[in-house]
């Protein structure tokens, strides 16, 4: 058994340290342990399941690239991957020709059984929907904040924002989904929105 | 909806990725990881790897011909050994 499977703080700053050296296995196991929540971020922010796969390889391939200008002093691992995460997307999102996050959305193989997943699927739908409609750095926030459910402190060093602006960016962003949402007359799963 | 009820739906809205996805990422992120890292071999080690393979069969390729000149009777061997001498697979 991979002893960094445990997740304990602290072992992917070990395994940067190795990847620094060029260790391949020492990469693998920060893959392993750190892909899911690129992807996560990856996808809540760009809406489409192809689009968030290359970016997160894009920046895992950054991370073996650039392993040695990582500084454990100033951050950790994860919020410099999701640092590169999110600037990929901010990136690919300013490319012209990009698909409308709301044409494709992946709906999920797990979550609740029937019937509530139906109507499960359908909520997640409608706020990616809301979520495409947001501009992108709000969007970035609900994904770190939310999805991926960091502390305001780490979503702001991710973003390369004080605490007080990410909160401003966070309060906008979920007011901007709300307002969306309500628009559409969304019903949510679990008692309405309004 | 309340705020926190809002909250929580913001929370089940991740996006979901499920195992088969990742071992397909992680098998392509791992694959483009040794292709980079035979592209960045560089053009110095790409040379000195090849050029030893090529001093090395140049080196066999002197000794045979050496044994066979050698081996084959009356040859003018005031020249052939003044000119040996000075190739590194000796006269």
């Amino acid at each position: 058994m991979d002893r960094f499977e445990a997740g304990a703080p602290g072992q992917d700053e070990q395994l940067m340290a190795r990847v620094a050296e060029g260790d391949a296995v020492a990469f693998e196991a920060l893959v392993r342990r750190n892909l899911r929540r690129a992807l996560v971020v990856a996808q809540g922010m760009t809406g489409l399941a192809a689009d968030a796969d290359e970016i997160a390889q894009e920046a895992f391939m950054r991370v073996w690239r650039h392993a040695d200008r990582w500084d454990a002093r100033k951050a950790r691992f994860s919020t410099w991957l999701y640092r590169i995460v999110v600037n990929l997307c901010l990136d690919r999102k300013r490319r012209p020709g990009l698909v409308p996050l709301d044409e494709a959305f992946d709906l999920p193989e797990d979550g609740p059984s029937a019937p509530d997943r139906v109507a499960w699927e359908e909520e997640r739908v409608w706020v990616a929907k809301a979520m495409a409609e947001i501009p992108d750095r709000q969007r970035a926030a609900i994904a770190l904040f939310y999805f991926e459910g960091l502390a305001g402190k780490d979503a702001a060093v991710a973003m390369g924002l004080t605490v007080p602006a990410f909160e401003q960016l966070l309060f906008r962003a979920r007011r901007a989904v709300k307002e969306k949402l309500e628009g559409y007359g969304f019903q949510s799963w679990k008692g309405g929105l309004t | 909806m309340t705020d926190d009820d809002f909250e929580r739906l913001l929370r089940r809205s991740a996006p979901a990725i499920d195992d088969d996805r990742l071992d397909r990422i992680t098998r392509s992120i791992l694959l483009e990881q040794g292709r980079m890292d035979i592209q960045n071999e560089g053009w110095f080690g790409w040379l000195t790897t090849r050029s030893g393979f090529a001093f090395a069969g140049l080196f066999l390729l002197g000794v045979v011909v050496n044994l066979v000149v050698r081996a084959t009777g009356p040859t003018p061997l005031d020249f052939l050994m003044s000119q040996s001498l000075l190739l590194p697979w000796g006269g």
